[in-house]
């Protein structure tokens, strides 16, 4: 979705008619509840308010659901949670660099150090599988590999 | 004031109550053991972080030829395997076919310079190798599965000899298209480079957080009602502890990978352009013509179908199919639909192809 053919007049109509929808549903449940209609003792040993809560609820959901996925969805939303995870990454880069400068001066090992050691160590692993793997290439007969199985 | 409508309610809300502290138990206070990835398997091989898994067989002779399941690298993998009944690992095991595993690990901020062609080149190619020497078939299946089924297809169009048949599961092939994944990480939106440079690796919880905000309503709050209705539903409950569980084991991504992955991938749609290099060598899908076979989720919304169906258009192969079944992302390894409608018959179309 293009920032140009995205129209916010049109998404915030929707996001409008999806809340009024909601809120109609909710008023006309409020309506049929008996202590509304003060209808005494009228049929309420079937009333289940839990079913209409879940009527209340079901509406809610789903509207909600559509309001927020679309605003997701929208290019300003993409924009603005990009431009937050860049400022962060900023501050973070900043941050990482002093206190790496901070403890350097001190004479303390750093994360870079114990980074470059693991990575040794990786590259060592790797390195004794390959002559692992060239030793069994050696070893192995030169007939051909067992058959199948089935 | 209706009594019987008070009666009702008050009713109502002590059943509620029972519920909610049950609920509350389950969840937080007392959560039970969920034991998840519990198909008997031993390692064959490991480096760094990665372990190469080989299921033990079930039936007495198993194919010949053995398949390996690549996973993605932002999840566990025992989401294919996530407990017995709800295991696409025990399907194909069931079938008769020789199943192996990549577990990729949780990279270290040492790994942060691993990248497509370390993961590609370096660790599928070895693990293919080990896999024909442990079961001594000269061929191997693969299944590729999300990201997973991304570097499968890039494997098979730099290796088209190595692999015999090839399975992709809601693989991301066309980036080019809508979806929320490719909105966020489109250039303008997404500056990847000074991210990673900052990060280093990608952080478990960044991709968490983007994953529950794709479907927020969903995800915060309407899992978490159906769980409290359901919550005397005993199979429901173990089934959903065991999700919750794999959905919050997330680990972080090789920062290197992920960069390739959002500049490469979903900026520049480089695989679907033919010119993705992987060090030096051009990956052309063009060049696969083994077996294929496409599973695609109809509604899946992270990797939108229509990135995975071009990939038939793509590639040379004269044996290919592509089932588009209808779930989600995740339902396409372990809900029960899929699980008794489509693996059986995935099996049967791998077993066709192993004798």
């Amino acid at each position: 979705m293009s920032k140009e053919s995205f129209d916010y007049t049109e998404q915030y109509k929707k996001f409008y008619e999806a809340w009024e929808k909601t809120m109609s549903e909710a008023m006309d449940m409020w309506r049929k509840n008996p202590l509304v209609k003060n209808e005494g003792k009228a049929e309420t040993d079937d009333y289940d308010p839990v079913a209409q809560y879940k009527k209340f609820y079901d509406t809610w959901e789903k509207s909600s659901s559509e309001v927020l996925e679309k605003w997701v969805n929208s290019p300003l939303f993409a924009a603005n949670i990009g431009k937050a995870v860049e400022k962060s990454s900023e501050f973070k880069k900043y941050f990482d660099e002093a206190v790496e400068k901070t403890l350097k001066n001190m004479r303390f090992p750093t994360k870079s150090d114990t980074d470059r050691l693991l990575s040794s160590i990786n590259n060592l692993e790797a390195k004794i599988n390959d002559l692992v793997d060239k030793v069994d290439d050696l070893n192995k007969p030169r007939s051909r590999s067992r058959s199948s199985k089935k | 004031m209706s009594t019987n409508y008070l009666d009702n309610a008050m009713k109502e809300a002590e059943k509620a109550r029972g519920k909610f502290n049950k609920a509350i138990e389950l969840a937080l206070i007392d959560p039970p053991d969920v034991e998840v990835g519990a198909t008997p398997h031993e390692v064959i091989f490991t480096e760094n972080k990665l372990k190469l898994l080989h299921y033990h067989p079930v039936v007495k002779k198993t194919y010949p030829v053995p398949l390996i399941m690549i996973f993605a690298l932002v999840n566990r993998p025992y989401i294919l395997d996530l407990k017995p009944g709800r295991s696409v690992v025990e399907v194909l095991l069931s079938k008769g076919i020789d199943v192996y595993l990549i577990d990729w690990g949780s990279p270290g901020d040492e790994d942060k310079h691993l990248d497509l062609n370390h993961y590609v080149n370096r660790y599928i190619k070895k693990v293919i190798n080990k896999v024909k020497s442990d079961s001594g078939s000269d061929e191997v299946s693969v299944l590729g599965y999300c990201m997973g089924g991304t570097m499968s297809a890039m494997y098979s169009a730099l290796y088209p000899d190595d692999i015999k048949n090839l399975v992709l599961m809601t693989a991301g092939i066309d980036f080019k298209v809508d979806g929320t994944l490719n909105l966020w990480g489109n250039k303008p939106n997404f500056d990847v480079d000074k991210f990673i440079e900052a990060y280093g690796n990608v952080p478990p919880e960044f991709l968490q957080s983007g994953f529950l905000f794709m479907k927020p309503i969903q995800n915060l709050v309407s899992k978490y009602v159906n769980f409290y209705e359901n919550v005397d539903n005993e199979a429901f409950v173990e089934n959903f502890l065991a999700m919750e569980k794999w959905l919050n084991d997330n680990i972080p991504v090789a920062g290197e990978v992920f960069r390739e992955f959002v500049k490469y991938l979903y900026q520049e749609n480089q695989l679907v352009e033919g010119n993705l290099m992987i060090n030096g060598k051009r990956v052309d899908l063009n060049n696969i013509t083994c077996s294929v076979l496409n599973l695609i989720a109809e509604h899946d919304h992270l990797v939108p179908p229509a990135s995975s169906l071009i990939f038939e258009e793509l590639i040379s192969s004269k044996d290919k199919k592509t089932i588009v079944h209808p779930t989600g992302h995740i339902g396409l390894s372990v809900s029960s639909k899929s699980l008794k409608g489509l693996w059986p018959g995935v099996a049967d179309w791998l077993i066709e192809r192993s004798q």
